[in-house]
């Protein structure tokens, strides 16, 4: 294993920010492997080299495992950082750069591909002896048999592609009659998304909470737990709010879990930071998927424990780091994350695209914002639409919600449209206030997103139209003065 | 971006204002807004058409499948096309018990944002 002096980062966005943060800390050199769409953002003026790894397209780009390989054999870089999502749960990858002598920050191929194939990771949950959801793992994968597995779970059903992961792939099935077409676009999105359509079915509980275990893994065997995060507002699968620590878990409960999630990891032999994903439903806990990287909602967990995740996945690969005592870690106070994609919250999600024209950040203590793309950037449609995550910590969960629901009012973003709204509607509803949501929080209360409200459609109008014609105005009288100051002045 | 003082329900408000394209994004009270002035209000729009007749990408992706074919009837709320954008796919369906009258794509076929994708009439 050579030193590491320099890092690769084989991913895009604010992750790619938080990682380049962390080499800097560290004293490491950042290396940006990105794509051509990716040259107006944030991660790229940061980081201290850049290397074009190809077209816009994620396949052409972040998901394809020669062009990353051959960015890092480029860069000189000794090891490579996955962020998450792309290539950050391949074991081919993790593979590829093992046999060139990099270093993949995160666990073993092994590891990866035995959590990665998620009916894999089913069997070696029994050998844990964790609890897991009923379901039909076959390999059969013919439609026929498909639909009859899921007759026999009984319906809700969901199915979910083998490799899948981040809500894609991932299908109800409510009914006989939806069965074939649910199963098929599955199969679809797991083919486009992940190169696999093999799927597995599950029985699909219906008020189920999300509630997941971060652990994290030395080079000498050790395996601690970082305690739990709730995301149970979820749309499509797709997290929008987390926080740290769940407010619905009895002490009991929450070790139970907790001590679960880290035996599982045992027995993969886990390095790096990992998170073992559960439904929790009537004091039950199922094991749902383990993700083999860095979550997107890892922050929370940062803010309560006071640690730096990022940073300890460099340091463990370096062979520089001396795990937390599990004894020491306590948490304290309440994070929470809001997800800010670029999308019409009016229009159940559809995405928005286009450029940024002015964003504004209202920080203030135990504020955090993580964010890719600034003044200018353009937010394309090839990536998820993610632009942002808001995450803010206080001493009380009531007080956490205020200060992030003052900090969504706060915080300004023109040029492209944002869930923003949506957000504020979610953290002041009475069952996300109580903690007694679930899973079906958004499909029951917010099924067809935000409807628009009048009073405010007309404030857009009245309060548009002055703003407008002042602006004009503005605009006009600019041009009639013809001074050569003019110029410099409208720069100020 | 400026910020600038107008009057509005008889009070002197702070507001944050930018032209971007011929729209006006403000903020105001916590809440963005964005204002299209009349003139410049394309018809479709960015939404799905209110037309249940044409099936419009509601934004640009990749038309994944076309699951009927021109003269096929369709139910009110059965998937039409399946589109993907962002990486998630989203099904685009009937709104009414309607006949496929055109289809105007083809399955792995990029689209635009308000493209006319299928065109449907009444039974």
């Amino acid at each position: 294993m050579a030193e590491i002096k320099s890092i690769a980062i084989a991913n895009r966005g604010e992750v790619a920010v938080r990682i380049i943060r962390a080499c800097q800390e560290l004293g490491l050199e950042s290396v940006l492997l990105h794509s051509k769409a990716d040259i107006k953002t944030r991660a790229y003026r940061m980081a201290d080299r850049t290397i074009c790894i190809g077209d816009s397209a994620v396949n052409e780009s972040y998901l394809s495992i020669e062009k990353n390989i051959d960015g890092v054999l480029a860069s000189g870089a000794q090891a490579v950082h996955p962020g998450f999502g792309f290539l950050s749960e391949n074991s081919d990858f993790a593979q590829a750069l093992a046999d060139k002598g990099i270093d993949f920050i995160g666990p073993s191929p092994d590891a990866i591909r035995k959590m990665g194939d998620k009916i894999e990771a089913k069997r070696i949950i029994e050998k844990a002896q964790v609890p897991s959801v009923p379901g039909y793992n076959g390999d059969d994968q013919s439609i026929e048999t498909l639909t009859q597995e899921a007759e026999k779970i009984g319906y809700p059903v969901i199915v979910k592609a083998a490799a899948g992961g981040g809500g894609r792939g991932m299908k109800v099935i409510t009914s006989k009659k939806e069965s074939n077409e649910m199963i098929e676009a599955a199969k679809r999105e797991g083919k486009s998304a992940f190169g696999s359509d093999r799927v597995f079915l599950e029985k699909y509980l219906d008020r189920a909470k999300h509630i997941e275990v971060q652990i994290f893994g030395d080079l000498s065997g050790n395996v601690v737990y970082l305690f739990d995060r709730e995301c149970s507002v979820q749309r499509r699968h797709q997290k929008i709010v987390e926080e740290a620590m769940s407010p619905s878990l009895s002490t009991e409960l929450r070790l139970e879990i907790c001590e679960s999630a880290v035996k599982l990891a045992k027995e993969v032999k886990y390095v790096g930071a990992g998170t073992v994903e559960f439904l929790v439903q009537d004091g039950n806990f199922y094991f749902l998927e383990m993700n083999t990287r860095l979550q997107v909602e890892h922050p929370v967990t940062e803010l309560v424990l006071g640690v730096d995740l990022v940073k300890a996945q460099i340091l463990n690969q370096m062979n520089r780091f001396s795990c937390w005592d599990q004894d020491l870690l306590v948490p304290r106070g309440h994070a929470i994350e809001c997800r800010l994609y670029a999308e019409d919250p009016y229009t159940v999600g559809i995405p928005s695209t286009g450029s940024i024209g002015y964003q504004y950040w209202p920080d203030g203590p135990g504020r955090r914002f993580d964010f890719g793309y600034e003044q200018g950037d353009e937010v394309t449609p090839f990536y998820d639409s993610m632009m942002a995550k808001i995450i803010v910590w206080d001493e009380t969960r009531p007080r956490a919600i205020k200060k992030m629901l003052k900090t969504l009012d706060q915080t300004v973003l023109f040029g492209v449209k944002s869930n923003i709204p949506f957000l504020k509607k979610i953290l002041s509803h009475p069952e996300f206030i109580d903690g007694t949501f679930n899973t079906q929080f958004i499909n029951q209360h917010y099924p067809q997103g935000l409807v628009l409200d009048e009073e405010e459609q007309e404030i857009t109008e009245n309060v548009g139209k002055i703003c407008f014609q002042k602006v004009s105005e503005a605009h006009r009288s600019q041009g009639e003065i013809s001074s050569p100051w003019s110029q410099a002045w409208s720069n100020t | 971006m400026k910020k600038m003082i107008i009057q509005f329900e008889g009070k002197e408000r702070e507001v944050i204002v930018q032209k971007i394209k011929g729209q006006l994004w403000f903020h105001l009270d916590g809440v963005t807004h964005c204002y299209v002035p009349k003139m410049n209000q394309a018809s479709g729009g960015q939404k799905a058409s209110n037309d249940p007749l044409k099936i419009l990408a509601p934004m640009p992706g990749k038309i994944m499948k076309v699951l009927k074919n021109k003269g096929e009837a369709v139910e009110e709320g059965e998937t039409i096309v399946v589109m993907e954008a962002m990486k998630m796919e989203y099904n685009l369906k009937a709104e009414g018990n309607l006949r496929v009258k055109a289809v105007n794509v083809n399955e792995e076929q990029s689209v635009s944002l308000g493209a006319v994708l299928v065109e449907l009439e009444e039974m």
